[in-house]
């Protein structure tokens, strides 16, 4: 029996994850990113069009209205095209972006528990998952979500919704791979837990009605 | 394996059948890894962008679209924060005089020259990377000041020793006052230089800034003052350094509001 860190390239090819939202690969992307750099328009829409996505369902996991989730959109796209000399021909796309947007959604959050009382909630973003997987007693993923701390929940969120690496998250994040594995680990290790009496109470209730 | 070891492989696992043998073997036997591999990847699905902001953002950002030339290689501006940093250090100890570097032996030069040469480095490197979002990092930028300054106050704390000597504020503040004039001017050519970048949390890029440019008064005084009390140097020479880097922290907070204001 072998460790993790003791498999084989082929093993490691073999585990593959959430997928990249966008449908362009890294090579892609960072043409795209060149081409909107050297104003091309064409190449602009097709990031802009390509990664709204994404980075819609990333900004709104902390918003409760779909209009404040339009509008973080919004002003992500906008510090993204003031920063876009920041980007490195070369370097990785989806980390320079999530950053960018990372900052937006923590800006956000800050400025709604601010004015959190002065605001009426308007249209409320529709559920995430509309029925549960047949025969599955698994809680949703976003109430799973908020068993977590936030940096345990950020974590989490880019590397199985996103689908971004543990090197590409630590770029998102600004820290060090070793310290998103400890957070990965952490929540795991919290969600365990979790499911483990979520499976402990649905069992007591079917013996229960039975 | 146990669970622990299947925590490496969960991060790209896609479900049970995508785990190498040993690692599906373990959660075909493991209730606990079995629910939290089916939980994790339920994920959450791409939302449809509702109509309207796609084409508006479209419509600002393109309207008028001007080429952004890339910035320069992260490599030119690690060189010119250290080329401020020699060259105004050496101004310093040009004009106030290099009286302890005479009384200093051998080893006690390279220490010192070391341990502040490191330190600046690291702390240029940071800065760097605080221009370039997404940018990889070898250590966390807000830990790095503190590790930075824990670093130095043990260095000097293995090469000096507590002494007796003369009046301790009356003595010490002078030295302070005389640090503090080339960590202002370093500042702000090191601003000038980061507006160019993102600056996204300018908190975190004041503290590197302050600490940075408060090292260059550190380095300035351990050549120049001949005073070898340990508790005059760590808190009248180090002191310039920290100082640096709090008022960095002050001016960074403030940005950070005023940012926060502008997109509010
Ligand atoms: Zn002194």
């Amino acid at each position: 029996m072998h460790r993790a860190s003791e498999l084989s390239n082929d093993e490691r090819m073999e585990i593959t994850g959430a997928q990249h939202a966008a449908a362009y690969s890294q090579q892609e992307l960072q043409d795209f990113m060149v081409r909107y750099q050297a104003a091309d328009p064409d190449a602009a829409r097709a990031l802009i069009r390509n990664l709204s996505p994404a980075l819609f369902r990333f900004l709104s996991s902390q918003v409760s209205t779909r209009n404040e989730a339009e509008d973080l959109l919004q002003e992500a796209w906008l510090r993204i095209h003031k920063a876009r000399h920041t980007y490195r021909p070369g370097e990785p796309v989806l980390p320079w972006l999530y950053a960018i947007a990372r900052h937006v959604r923590v800006d956000g959050y800050r400025r709604r528990q601010r004015i959190a009382q002065r605001e009426v909630a308007a249209e409320v973003l529709p559920e995430r998952r509309t029925s549960e997987p047949a025969g599955s007693q698994l809680p949703d993923f976003e109430v799973l979500m908020s068993y977590l701390p936030d940096n345990q929940r950020e974590v989490v969120t880019l590397l199985k919704v996103e689908g971004l690496s543990l090197e590409e998250v630590a770029r998102v994040t600004a820290s060090t791979v070793g310290s998103v594995k400890q957070k990965a680990h952490r929540a795991y290790k919290r969600l365990r837990e979790v499911l483990t009496q979520e499976q402990a109470a649905g069992n007591t209730a079917s013996g229960e009605s039975a | 394996m146990n669970c622990s070891d299947l925590d490496f492989l969960l991060h790209r696992a896609a479900g049970v059948d995508t785990l190498p043998a040993g690692a599906g073997a373990h959660v075909r036997t493991c209730r606990r890894c079995q629910a939290l591999v089916a939980a994790l990847n339920q994920g959450a699905p791409l939302p449809s962008v509702p109509g309207e902001p796609v084409p508006a953002i479209e419509d600002r950002l393109l309207h008028n679209l001007k080429p952004a030339h890339a910035l320069p290689p992260k490599k030119f501006f690690f060189a010119a924060f250290l080329l401020i940093f020699v060259v105004l250090m050496a101004l310093g100890i040009a004009h106030l005089g290099a009286f302890a570097w005479a009384e200093l032996n051998l080893m006690r030069r390279i220490m010192i020259c070391a341990s502040l040469g490191a330190s600046a480095a690291l702390l240029a490197y940071s800065m760097v990377q605080q221009m370039f979002p997404g940018s990889r990092r070898i250590v966390s930028p807000a830990l790095l000041p503190v590790g930075a300054f824990v670093f130095l106050t043990l260095m000097l704390a293995a090469l000096f020793e507590v002494g007796h000597s003369g009046h301790f504020i009356r003595d010490g503040m002078p030295c302070f006052e005389a640090g503090i004039p080339y960590a202002v001017p370093a500042a702000i050519l090191f601003w000038l230089i980061l507006r160019r970048g993102a600056m996204l949390s300018p908190r975190v890029t004041g503290v590197i800034c302050g600490a940075l440019a408060g090292l260059i008064g550190v380095s300035v005084l351990e050549v120049h003052c001949s005073n070898f009390d340990l508790r005059h140097i760590l808190v009248w020479h180090l002191g310039v350094g920290v100082a640096g880097a709090l008022a960095g922290l002050a001016i960074g907070s403030v940005g950070e509001l005023m940012v926060r204001r502008r997109s509010a």
